[in-house]
C-alpha cells in the first residue's frame, strides 16, 4: 500500500493558522486519508510483537482500531509487526494476541 | 367596502360539514373569488358537534381569524338544535338554513328571539331519497346557494362532480339541485 | 411574467405541491402527531410516482433531520417539514445542519409546545430556533406558503451561502385553510432554481471529491467556523432580496423581505409577521376609514434580520404596536420587539416600542382587540413610555 503524506495545503492550514476567508466550509477536511496524521508519541507503553512466537493468525491485524498493525513476510511466514508511526498504544492487540506474542513494554521518549 | 360573506356549518362529525365548508370554497375560487374556508379543529370523533368555517370575498383580503359573526348559519343535523347555540354570534339580520323534518312553524319556536330569516329543508330526506345514505351536506349547499347566491350553482356542481367521481358526483348533483328548489322560508 | 394556474389549496397542500414541483431528491420525515398534511400529501404523490424523490419515514423528529443531514451532505435537494414539539426535537441536529453547511429546507407548521397540551396555532417553535443559524421566513398566506417553499431552495443553495432554511406557516389558521393559491407551471418553477445544486467540491460525499466531515474541531478552528456562518448569514440578506426580486418578476407577485402597507403618512404602526400581519392590514383598513393615520410592517424574513430596512421603514413614526404571537416568559422584551428594539437603537427618530404577546395556542386575537392594542399604544406614547410588554387576548 502507498503511504500518503498530507497534501501542501492542509500542511499550511495547520501551520499558518488559517481564518475565515481560507478554511474550508462547514469543517468539511477536503483529505481523504489519515496517513499524514502520526500518532505515534501518543503513548506511554508500545506492543512488541515476539516474532518466534507470532502465529501469524491476524487477530492483532484485524483489531488494530488504527490500522497500525502490518503483516511481514519473514522466511516465507507472515508475521505481525507494529508501525510505531500510528499506532497509539491503546494495547488491544495485547489482549486479542492468542498466543501472548505481543509484549506491551513501557517505552521512553527523548527529546531531541 | 367589498362584501365579505362569513358561512358557518354546524353539524356532526362524519354528516360532511368541513367537505362542505371546502367544496363551497372551491367553487368559489372557481369562479374567481377570494375565500379562506377551514374547519374548527378539537377532538374531533364521528357523532360529535363540529364547525366549519367559510370566509368569501369577490376581492382579496386578508382577515385571518375563525368566523365568530356569520352572515349565514347551516344546520346540517337537527338534533343540533337544542344542544349547541347555532345563532351564536350571528349578525342581525343574518340567515340560518336548518335541515328540519317537521313544520317551519315548529322550527321557528328554536328560534323565537333571534332577528333572523329562517329557512328550512328536508334535508335527510331528500339525502336518503337521493342518495341512499344519510350526507345531507352537499343537500344543504344546494340550499344555501338559494337563499344566498354566494357561488352559481353550477360551479358547486362543477367542483363536487370532481371530488365525487362518477355516479356518487351525479347523484349529489340531483340532490342539490331538488333541495335548491324545495328550500322554505 | 408568466400565467398562473390558480388553484383551491390549504397552506399544507401548497407546500406540498411546490415540493413536488421541486422533486426534491430525498424527503425524510417523521410521519405521526404532530406532523403536518405537507408529508401525508408529498407521501401520495411518491407512491403515485409523480416525482423520484426517495421518501424515508423515519421513527422521530431527530432522526428525521439527522437523516436530511446525510442526504444533503452527499449533494441531494432535501427537504422536510415538522410542527411545534417535531422541531424542538430536532434543535440539536439544526445546529449540525447549519454548521455543515447544508443548505436543507424545512417547512414549519408553527404550533404551539405542550404543556398542556396543544396542536394549535403559535410562532414559539420557530422563534427559539432563530440563533440555529438558519435562514428564517415566515408566510402569512397559502400563497406565500407556496412561493417561499420555492424562493428557499433558491437561497440556501447560493453556493455563496450554503445554509439551511426554514419558513413557517401557522397551524390550523394557514396550514389548514383552503385558500386561493396562484401556482407556476412544473416548467416555470424548475427555471427557476436550476436543475442542480451548486456545490463547492470539498463539501459532498461522491467518490471524486472525498472528505471528512462533522470532524472534531476543537478551540484551533471553531470559533473560525462560526464566523464563516456568521458572514453567509449577513450575505443572505443579499441573497434573499435578490431571489425574491427575480422571483416577483416570474410570479408577478411583490415581494419584499418586509412588506410595507399603508406606512407613508403613517403616524402609528403594527410590527408582526406570519398571520397576524393579515389581521393588522384589516385593522389598518378598518382604522383609515375613521381617520387614522395607521400603517403596518409584516417581517417575511426574520434570520438575517432586515435591521436597516426596518429602520427605514418605521424612521419618523411615533409609536410601534408589536403583534408577538410567540411566548417568552420573564423577558424584558416580546422576542420580536426586543430584536427591533436592537435594530433600532441609538438611531434617530425611532418609534416607542409597546410589544403584546397574542394568540398563544391558537387563540384568535380578534380585530376589535388589535384597535384596543392601537388605542393603548397609543396612550403609551402619550405618556412618553418607551418599551412596554403586555399580553393581550386572555382572561383574567
Amino acid at each position: 500500500m502507498k503511504k500518503k503524506e498530507i497534501p501542501i495545503d492542509i500542511q499550511n492550514w495547520h501551520i499558518n493558522k488559517w481564518g475565515t476567508e481560507k478554511l474550508p466550509i462547514g469543517g468539511a477536511v477536503p483529505f481523504h486519508s489519515s496517513y499524514g496524521y502520526k500518532t505515534g508519541n501518543w503513548s506511554a507503553r508500545k506492543p512488541f510483537v515476539d516474532q518466534e512466537k507470532c502465529t501469524g493468525c491476524l487477530n492483532c491485524f484485524y483489531y488494530c482500531p488504527d490500522s497500525a498493525i502490518e503483516m511481514q513476510e519473514i522466511d516465507g511466514k507472515y508475521v505481525a509487526e507494529c508501525d510505531f508511526n500510528y499506532c497509539k498504544g491503546c494495547g488491544i492487540c495485547v489482549q486479542h494476541c492468542p498466543v501472548n506474542a505481543i509484549e506491551w513494554t513501557k517505552v521512553r521518549w527523548h527529546t531531541k | 367596502m367589498v362584501k365579505i360573506v362569513d358561512v358557518r356549518i354546524n353539524g356532526r362529525g362524519g354528516q360532511g360539514a368541513v367537505t362542505a365548508s371546502r367544496l363551497l370554497a372551491e367553487a368559489a375560487i372557481l369562479e374567481g373569488q377570494y375565500v379562506h374556508a377551514f374547519p374548527n379543529f378539537g377532538p374531533e370523533r364521528a357523532g360529535a358537534p363540529v364547525t366549519s368555517f367559510s370566509r368569501i370575498c369577490s376581492e382579496p383580503f386578508t382577515e385571518k381569524t375563525e368566523v365568530y359573526n356569520p352572515d349565514i348559519v347551516v344546520v346540517i343535523d337537527s338534533s343540533l338544535l337544542g344542544e349547541v347555540q347555532v345563532v351564536e354570534g350571528l349578525k342581525l339580520g343574518g340567515t340560518i338554513i336548518c335541515n328540519y323534518e317537521g313544520k317551519i312553524e315548529s322550527l321557528k319556536y328554536y328560534f323565537e328571539e333571534v332577528d333572523s330569516k329562517i329557512y328550512k329543508i328536508s334535508g335527510t330526506r331528500i339525502a336518503r331519497e337521493e342518495l341512499g345514505i344519510n350526507k345531507p351536506n352537499m343537500v344543504m349547499l344546494g340550499a344555501l346557494l338559494k337563499v344566498a347566491p354566494v357561488v352559481k350553482l353550477e360551479s358547486l356542481i362543477k367542483v363536487t362532480k370532481e371530488r365525487f367521481k362518477g355516479v356518487i358526483g351525479e347523484k349529489n348533483a340531483k340532490a342539490m339541485k331538488r333541495a335548491y328548489n324545495e328550500v322554505e322560508l | 411574467m408568466i400565467n398562473p394556474i390558480v388553484k383551491g389549496m390549504t397552506g399544507d397542500e401548497a407546500v406540498a405541491w411546490a415540493a413536488k414541483q421541486i422533486n426534491p431528491d430525498v424527503i425524510a420525515a417523521y410521519p405521526i402527531t404532530p406532523q403536518t398534511i405537507i408529508v401525508e400529501r408529498f407521501s401520495d404523490y411518491v407512491n403515485d410516482g409523480l416525482v423520484d424523490t426517495s421518501y424515508i419515514p423515519v421513527e422521530s423528529e431527530h432522526s428525521a433531520m439527522s437523516a436530511c443531514v446525510g442526504a444533503s451532505a452527499t449533494g441531494a435537494r432535501v427537504f422536510t417539514a415538522t410542527a411545534s414539539a417535531g422541531l424542538a426535537l430536532m434543535y440539536e441536529i439544526l445546529y449540525v445542519a447549519s454548521g455543515m453547511r447544508l443548505p436543507i429546507v424545512l417547512a414549519v407548521a408553527n404550533r404551539a409546545f405542550s404543556a398542556p397540551i396543544n396542536i394549535h396555532g403559535e410562532c414559539t417553535d420557530q422563534m427559539v430556533c432563530r440563533d440555529a443559524s438558519w435562514i428564517s421566513l415566515f408566510g402569512e398566506t397559502a400563497q406565500e406558503a407556496y412561493d417561499e417553499t420555492i424562493m428557499s431552495f433558491k437561497i440556501g443553495e447560493n453556493p455563496e451561502i450554503m445554509l439551511p432554511t426554514m419558513f413557517g406557516i401557522e397551524g390550523f389558521i394557514v396550514t389548514h385553510a383552503l385558500e386561493r393559491v396562484d401556482t407556476l407551471p412544473d416548467k416555470a418553477v424548475k427555471d427557476f432554481l436550476g436543475d442542480k445544486r451548486v456545490i463547492p467540491p470539498c463539501c459532498t460525499f461522491n467518490p471524486f471529491a472525498v472528505g471528512t466531515f462533522g470532524s472534531l474541531v476543537l478551540q484551533d478552528n471553531y470559533m473560525e467556523l462560526k464566523r464563516q456562518q456568521e458572514e453567509a448569514m449577513h450575505k443572505a440578506y443579499y441573497v434573499t432580496k435578490n431571489v425574491m426580486a427575480e422571483f416577483s418578476e416570474i410570479s408577478g407577485r411583490n415581494y419584499e423581505i418586509i412588506e410595507k402597507y399603508k406606512l407613508e403618512d403613517a403616524e402609528y404602526a403594527f410590527v408582526s409577521y406570519g398571520a397576524t400581519a393579515g389581521n393588522a392590514k384589516a385593522v389598518v383598513d378598518r382604522l383609515r376609514e375613521k381617520g387614522e393615520k395607521v400603517g403596518t410592517l409584516k417581517i417575511r424574513l426574520y434570520r438575517p434580520y432586515p435591521a436597516s430596512d426596518i429602520y427605514e421603514a418605521l424612521k419618523g413614526i411615533k409609536a410601534v404596536s408589536v403583534l408577538d404571537r410567540s411566548a417568552t416568559f420573564g423577558s424584558p422584551a416580546t422576542i420580536a420587539q426586543g430584536d427591533l428594539a436592537a435594530a433600532l437603537y441609538g438611531k434617530e427618530d425611532v418609534p416607542t416600542l409597546h410589544g403584546y404577546i397574542n394568540g398563544l395556542g391558537g387563540r384568535v386575537l380578534l380585530l376589535p382587540e388589535i384597535e384596543q392594542i392601537y388605542e393603548q399604544s397609543k396612550n403609551y406614547h402619550e405618556e412618553g413610555k418607551a418599551l412596554t410588554q403586555d399580553w393581550i387576548g386572555y382572561r383574567r
